[in-house]
Formats: structure tokens, sequence, C-alpha cells
């Protein structure tokens, strides 16, 4: 069994609308609505999904940078408390805390206590173990700031693991030796500490963003977008830096993206995610090869094959992603998808796990496995 | 720039050092920000040694009212041997009025516009990036002094209390910190939106650290633009002051505007003026090159501050 290294529980994450003199809340934007993330120690997660879908939100959210709607994460959770919180939630249909049962409210009590977001101390922790790499390698440097003091800063804050586990701060010459070291390993030299952010390429801006984010060594790292604003030769020296450092480090990656090619080259499972929801997950091999939710096919279907003699049907999604403001009843997808039918504007599909391992929120996942199910009339 | 590298406290200074030696080389390289550098200090230096070089009551101008015996400075005397600038009406020295008012009228807006520019950052910084309710008061506040036309609120003020040096000062600065505040807390909503912001967040850092450390350097540097317009609108503000009958003291203050409102309250119109023009235009081109420097150098100094214009 892998050590769970994060577990969520019903994240949501509304934005609230404001309008009018008097600023009062018009509605809600669901960026993440009711998403179960579970992520193992040393695996590399992709996130896919269109823009606005929620990815980037969900990201800062698992690293208590957005403050949650609802919802607990768990850091390396004990005794599989999330566990049994997640049973519990699923039986509770409405998520009305009243009804819950004696015995299950005070498990649920319990894990609140545990819970990253509530609980101070395990929050302290939990920041000394996570970091994030940007999307914009241009604005995540601070142009005032010498190389040096943008690496330095976490380690200031929060010290570097020694081998017995404890934390050191370091300080002086102790601490420019360690970040010589590091920026090495990360492909630049040493003089470039002594240089401000704008004198550096977008890869090497990169390269410093990622030093700055491993630099107190960290289990968990997001990375959002890190090279969608690179050429593509600068990607792929960044992509292969990214794995050296998580077979050194031993980092779990969540990797944010919407590039198909870069998450098939460095995922182990893969989330795709639509209008703040969940509707697939599935080992990276697996989701590629037999895709079941036809947001998910649609998806793969779009990536170009460079073979002029190859014919394959090509799925073009209709109309744009419905606003995150006002989201279709049912499931989700039904106003795109070419397999709706009547039960899909009225009833939400849950997620569920249709082969091991592979889990897809769509009504239709057995037929559409086994070929049965046909496109739809009104498509 | 320096913090948190060197092991000793020598090595710190020097290295702090280094970096402001380093800033000056690029400050010097604009002959523009130079020229204004070079004129600001020759004032401050004026308003330190030039009152006691002159000697007497360094608050009062010299006044000479009868000279052998005939009372021929009451009317306003061309720049000559004796009196480099001339004299206006009622005797006073100009020479020696515009160098004693160099020392209250740079102390005055140097205090008014530090204070203000110091206000306005901790009030506007705080307001941008905690936002919400705190921002809220914060800027209301700051609208209610901002609704009130300045020359009318420190008139208030200067009748209220009473009409000292002090109470001009604090005047001043009531008028003043507003501005800054607005303009410090438009910076911060743009920059507090950036992801260094973000990722010092993640990195662990308390509000404290992050605004000192990334907000407010990413946030001031129009604030150096505005401190040195300001410094010649608090003067130009203490001489409408003066003119209007409501400054500190009396006629004998040393103080540029003081000096110009003597020309216009004891002349008869404006052919006398321009007859007496010495009476005018010399405290008034003190003011003119002073202000016109202060720019410049507020220029140079935002171009040195700010690592992507250096290199």
């Amino acid at each position: 069994m892998k050590e769970v290294l994060i577990d969520a529980i019903g994240l949501r994450k509304y934005f609230p609308i404001k309008g009018g003199v008097s600023g009062r809340t018009m509605g809600y934007v669901y960026a993440v609505d009711d998403v179960n993330v579970r992520i193992y120690k040393g695996e590399t997660v992709g996130l896919v999904g269109e823009s606005g879908c929620g990815k980037t939100t969900l990201g800062r959210v698992l690293l208590d940078l957005a403050e949650p709607t609802a919802g607990m994460l768990f850091y390396k959770p004990e005794d599989s408390i999330s566990d049994k919180v997640s049973e519990i939630y699923k039986n509770l249909k409405t998520n009305k805390p009243s009804e819950l049962k004696k015995e299950e409210k005070k498990i649920v009590g319990e894990a609140k206590r545990a819970d990253v977001f509530r609980n101070k101390s395990r929050n302290r922790e939990f920041r000394k173990k996570v970091q994030i790499v940007f999307q914009d390698p241009v604005s995540s440097l601070d142009p005032r700031m010498l190389i040096k003091d943008v690496i330095a800063e976490p380690i200031i804050i929060n010290g570097v693991p020694l081998e017995d586990g404890k934390r050191k701060k370091l300080k002086g010459d102790e601490l420019l030796s360690y970040m010589k070291e590091m920026i090495g390993e990360m492909g630049l030299n040493e003089d470039h500490l002594f240089r401000f952010p704008h004198e550096f390429s977008g890869g090497q801006r990169q390269r410093i963003a990622i030093a700055r984010a491993i630099s107190i060594r960290p289990e968990f790292l997001v990375l959002d977008e890190p090279t969608s604003a690179l050429d593509v030769s600068v990607q792929a020296q960044i992509l292969s830096l990214l794995k050296q450092l998580q077979q050194k480090y031993g980092m779990t990656y969540l990797f944010i993206t919407h590039n198909l090619a870069v998450i098939r080259a460095m995922s182990d499972r893969v989330i795709v995610m639509y209008l703040g929801k969940i509707v697939e997950m599935s080992k990276t091999d697996e989701l590629f090869n037999t895709p079941i939710h036809p947001y998910t096919q649609a998806l793969l279907s779009a990536i170009p094959i460079p073979d002029p003699e190859r014919k394959r049907e090509i799925l073009v999604l209709s109309g744009d992603v419905p606003s995150p403001a006002n989201p279709p009843p049912g499931c989700r997808f039904h106003t795109r998808c070419i397999f709706a039918e009547d039960i899909c504007r009225k009833e939400e599909p849950e997620l569920e796990e249709i082969k091991e391992g592979h889990i897809v929120a769509c009504h239709f996942a057995k037929e559409i496995i086994t070929g049965q199910k046909k496109r739809s009339n009104n498509a | 720039m320096t913090q948190n590298v060197g092991s000793t406290m020598s090595r710190a200074i020097r290295s702090r050092y280094q970096s402001f030696a380093k800033t000056f080389y690029f400050f010097t390289r604009s002959p523009i920000a130079t020229i204004g550098l070079v004129v600001v200090v020759f004032y401050v230096l004026v308003a330190i040694f030039g009152p006691i070089a002159l000697g007497g009551n360094p608050w009062r101008m010299t006044q000479f009212l009868s000279y052998r015996g005939q009372y021929i400075y009451n009317t306003p005397q061309p720049p000559s041997l004796s009196f480099p600038f001339g004299t206006t009406f009622e005797g006073y020295d100009i020479f020696n009025g515009v160098v004693k008012a160099a020392r209250v009228d740079i102390m005055v807006a140097a205090i008014v516009v530090l204070s203000g520019a110091l206000i306005g950052t901790i009030l506007g910084s705080i307001a941008g990036y905690k936002g919400g309710l705190t921002g809220d008061v914060i800027m209301r506040i700051t609208d209610i002094f901002l609704s009130i036309p300045s020359l009318v609120l420190a008139i208030a003020f200067l009748v209220i209390f009473s009409r000292t040096l002090n109470v001009m000062v604090l005047a001043l600065i009531v008028i003043w910190w507003p501005t800054y505040t607005r303009i410090v807390r438009g910076q911060v909503l743009s920059v507090r939106e950036l992801k260094y912001v973000e990722a010092s967040v993640a990195a662990g850092a308390s509000s404290l650290r992050t605004i000192i450390r990334h907000i407010i350097p990413n946030s001031i540097y129009p604030i150096f633009v505005q401190v040195s317009l300001d410094f010649g609108n608090v003067i130009l503000t203490m001489a409408a002051l003066f003119f209007l009958g409501v400054g500190f003291a009396g006629y004998w203050t040393p103080e540029w505007g003081n000096i110009i409102s003597i020309a216009t309250t004891f002349s008869s119109g404006i052919p006398a003026i321009t007859h007496y023009w010495w009476t005018v235009v010399i405290p008034a081109l003190a003011i003119l090159i002073l202000v016109v420097s202060l720019n410049l150098m507020g220029d140079g100094l935002r171009d040195v501050t700010d690592p992507r214009l250096r290199r």
C-alpha cells in the first residue's frame, strides 16, 4: 500500500460575484466544486482541463494559498481518518451536518482537528513541505530582488531539513554556499545569484523559480503550467530537469497543464477536470489508450498525429464552456456531449470506479466502453 | 538588497556601502539628475550654514528701517554691493531673507512631505494589501480629508489652534497624507496580484514580511516622484497661506512666499511690482530653481531605484 501524502475531501472554492452599489453578493463562480483528490507519495499526478475549469484554483486550494469555501485537507493522514470521513461524506447526499449520526459527528469533528486548513500547527508544518512553481516566470520573481535574495527567502523562513529530520535555518556563508550548490544543480552558474530577474531569459527564470520552490526540499510540489510560457526546446529542458529533481529528492508532483503531450510524458496518473469537477481519473497509459468520458475523448482526439495517412474520427466540441457562475443542471458536460440524453440533464453522475483504478463520472460509462452507446440525436 | 548575507557586522556594512556606491554611480551617469542633486545639495548647505554665516536671529529677516537718518529703505532698493539682492518694502534685506528662508522652507517642506509619505505608505499598503473592512475604513477616512479643500483645511487649523510654526507643519501634513495613501494603495492593489507575492505567501512569509519585502519596494517608486513634486507644492502652499495673511508670526518671517507677499501687500498695484521687479522675481527664482532641481533629482532617483532601468 502506497503512503497517502495529500488527501482532500469535498473541496469547494466559490468566488463571490459582487455587484451593485452596496457590493452585495449576486452569485458565485463555482471554480472548484466538491473535489476529492488523493495523492500518493512519490507519484506525479497530471491535472488537465480547459481554461477556466478550475485547475489552477484547485492547485492553490491544495496548497492553502486560497481559502476554500468548504472541505478538508489532510497531509499524511494517520489511522485512515480520511477514509472514514470520505465514507461518511459519500453516504451523505445533501452535505448537511445535521443529518449525521452521533458517532459520525465525532469522527468528523476529530478529522477537522487534524485538517490542515483548521489546525494551525499542522498548517505551519504543511507550509514547510509544499511549494509551488507558477506559470509565468516573468511575474513570479520579484524584479527588485537579487536572485540570491529570491532563493533565500523560503530558506530563511522555513530552514532546510537536515538528515535527522530537524530543520536548520542557514545564515551568511552557509546560506550562500547552499544556494551556490543549488543553482549549479539547476544548470545556472554562481554569478547568476548576483543578478536581477530581468537579466534572464524565460527558461532561466523558470529554473530560478524551481530553485526557489525546491530550496526547502518540499515533499509536494504543485507545478502550475510551468512550461506553457516557454518555447518548445526550453520546455523539454525544464521537464527533464523536473524529472531529475523528482528522482533525486523523492518529491511528489501535481502537474497542472493543458498540454496533453506534457501530461503523457510526465505523469503517472491523470485527473481530468471540467467546470470545477473531476470527470475522469486514471493511470496515464490507461487514460490515453481507453478514454471513457466523452469530454476526455474529445480532449484526446484534439492531439495532432504527425501522420497524414492516418485517418481518425475527430470529436470537435461545439459551443463554449458554460459559465462556471451558472453551471448547467445534471451532468455539467451535457450541453456539449455527443451522447447526452434526458438523464444527463437531470441527474448529476457520480464518480464510479469502472475499471480498476479508472474512475469516471458518466451515466453511460459502461456502454461507452463496450461501444454500445450511440450518439444521441440532438447532438 | 544585501540583507541576510554577511557573517559579520563589518561585512554587512561594507556590502551595504558597496551597494550604495553602485547606486550613486548609476545616478551620476545621468547629467540632468546630477545637476538637480548638486543644486539641491547647495540649497541644503545654504539652509544649514547660511543663517550661521549671516549671524543674527535666524527666524527674523534683517530690517533696515533707517539709514544714516533717512527712511529711504521703506521703498525697495535695487540690488547693489551692500544689498546683493536689493531690499523690499519696509526695508527688509532680500539676500538676508532668502538665505534664512532656505532653512525654514526646506525644513518645513521636508518634514511635511516625508511624514506625509510615511503615513501614506503605511496606511496605503495596509489598505491595499488587507482590503476588506480595514481597507474600506482607511480609504473612507482618506476620502473625507481629500474632500475638504486643502487650503481651507489648513486655514482652519491655523486659525483654530494658533498661528505658529508647529501648527503650520501639522496643518500641511494633514493636507498631504491622503494623496500618498491613495497613490500607494493603487500601486499595492496591482502589485499584490503578482505571482511573486503569492510565492512569498507560499514560502510561509507573514503579511508583515510580504508587505515590507515585496509590496512596498515594488509600489513605492511613484512616491519618489510625488515627493519631489510635492516638495515644491508645500513651499507654494506655504507661500499662499502667508499671502492670505494666515502665516505664522509676522512680516519679518524669513519665508520665500512671505517675501513675495510683502511686495504684493505693500506695493500699490502691478505697476509698482513691475518697477520693483527684484522684490518678487528673486524669491520666486529661489523657489523655482529648488523645485525644478528637486524634480530632476526625483526622476533620477526613480530610475536608479528600479533595477530594470539601471542596466
